[in-house]
């Protein structure tokens, strides 16, 4: 029984945190977003695409960690985003927290002001999420 | 704030393939899951080498008799009906590049492992001291109850190292040692599922 009420927890939590991401893309030309696990497995998404989210979080938690490892070097203090362009299109990878990372996938073109205060907004909103519902905290 | 991210990423079951540069991490990867990917670099020598990133994910498959099986994942996605009363666990396999100067890299994939197959070269026993270090060094990042198994893998070749030679040369306490041959397909499905019944899930 307190299993029942703990998956449902966490499905309501995967739901409003999918409305985050969707909302997210309403408001900014980004077409994909995925909340991904430090340990670069998939947590939910969101996206006008299909995208291989397996690959695509692997991928985030090794790029996240040489960005880490990168303002490391140069003492930038701490992370803020990595972002990588490519010529159709841009990938931002975001810490959300210490466990998760949100990938934004644009296109080449997106506005990357609004597009870095929108997603600021979004990981805000995850963690209040996340805290609000106290899950093992 | 504390955050269990495993409870929403439970479905996956997250090994690493581990071990020394060259011992065969990517080719048992590819041969568990053709579809799997990799971020190789071309050496000088005309080989490649993992630089940071070998991607696959295959199925876990225990029939209502008992049997388990070892399934690549596009596999198991074109015969879904097939397995309809079996019990299927998803795991994604994680190449760790071998390399000591890929360490950083190495880090984050070891993150949130439940288990490593550790791959070694058993026809060079030059390999054994990276080994040693590349182990210590997960024992370092995962602690000592994450479930580690070495695959003293290259059984072909002539001169191999038998695994209890090679486990005699580790010298690493209540490691198991199993063979395997990755490049005919021998040992790996087998030292996998060991691994996988051995996991506290
Ligand atoms: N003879 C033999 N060669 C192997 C075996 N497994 C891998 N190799 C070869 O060893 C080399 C390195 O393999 P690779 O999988 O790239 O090693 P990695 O650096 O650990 O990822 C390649 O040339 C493979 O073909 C094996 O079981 N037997
Ligand atoms: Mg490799």
């Amino acid at each position: 029984m307190m299993c029942k009420t703990l998956n449902e927890d966490i499905n309501l939590q995967l739901s409003n945190i999918q409305k985050i991401l969707e909302k997210l893309e309403q408001t900014t030309s980004s077409y994909a977003s995925i909340l991904v696990s430090m340990d670069g497995l998939p947590v939910v998404s969101a996206s006008q695409e299909s995208i291989n989210e397996f690959e695509a979080s692997a991928l985030a938690a090794s790029i996240l960690s040489l960005g880490e490892q990168t303002t490391e070097t140069f003492k930038h203090k701490k992370l803020h985003r990595v972002l990588v362009e490519g010529e159709k299109g841009i990938t931002i990878l975001t810490e959300v927290n210490q466990e998760l990372i949100l990938i934004t996938i644009a296109p080449r073109d997106a506005k990357l002001g609004i597009l870095f205060m929108e997603i600021e907004r979004s990981t805000k909103k995850i963690n209040k999420v996340l805290t609000d519902h106290v899950l093992g905290a | 704030m504390i955050i269990i991210s495993s409870i929403f990423t439970s479905k996956l079951i997250k090994i690493v393939i581990g071990g020394p540069y060259h011992s065969g991490k990517t080719t048992t990867i590819h041969k568990l899951d053709p579809r799997a990917r990799s971020a190789d670099k071309l050496q000088p020598d005309g080989q490649t080498t993992t630089v940071g990133f070998d991607l696959g994910k295959v199925v876990w498959v225990t029939s209502s008799d008992g049997q388990e099986e070892i399934i690549a994942y596009g596999d198991y996605e074109n015969n879904k009906e097939k397995y309809e009363n079996a019990n299927v666990r998803e795991i994604g396999l994680f190449g760790a590049a071998g390399q000591m100067r890929f360490s950083a890299v190495r880090k984050a994939t070891l993150r949130g492992a439940k288990g490593i197959l550790f791959v070694i070269d058993s026809s060079i026993s030059g390999h054994i001291g990276h080994a040693v270090a590349l182990y210590e060094e997960i024992r370092l990042i995962l602690g000592d109850d994450v479930p580690l198994i070495v695959l003293a893998n290259k059984q072909d070749i002539a001169d191999a190292k038998s695994p209890e030679e090679i486990s005699e040369l580790l010298n690493m306490n209540g490691v198991q040692v199993l063979p395997s041959s990755s490049i005919n397909e021998e040992g790996i499905r087998e030292a996998l599922l060991e691994l996988l019944n051995s996991l506290e899930l």
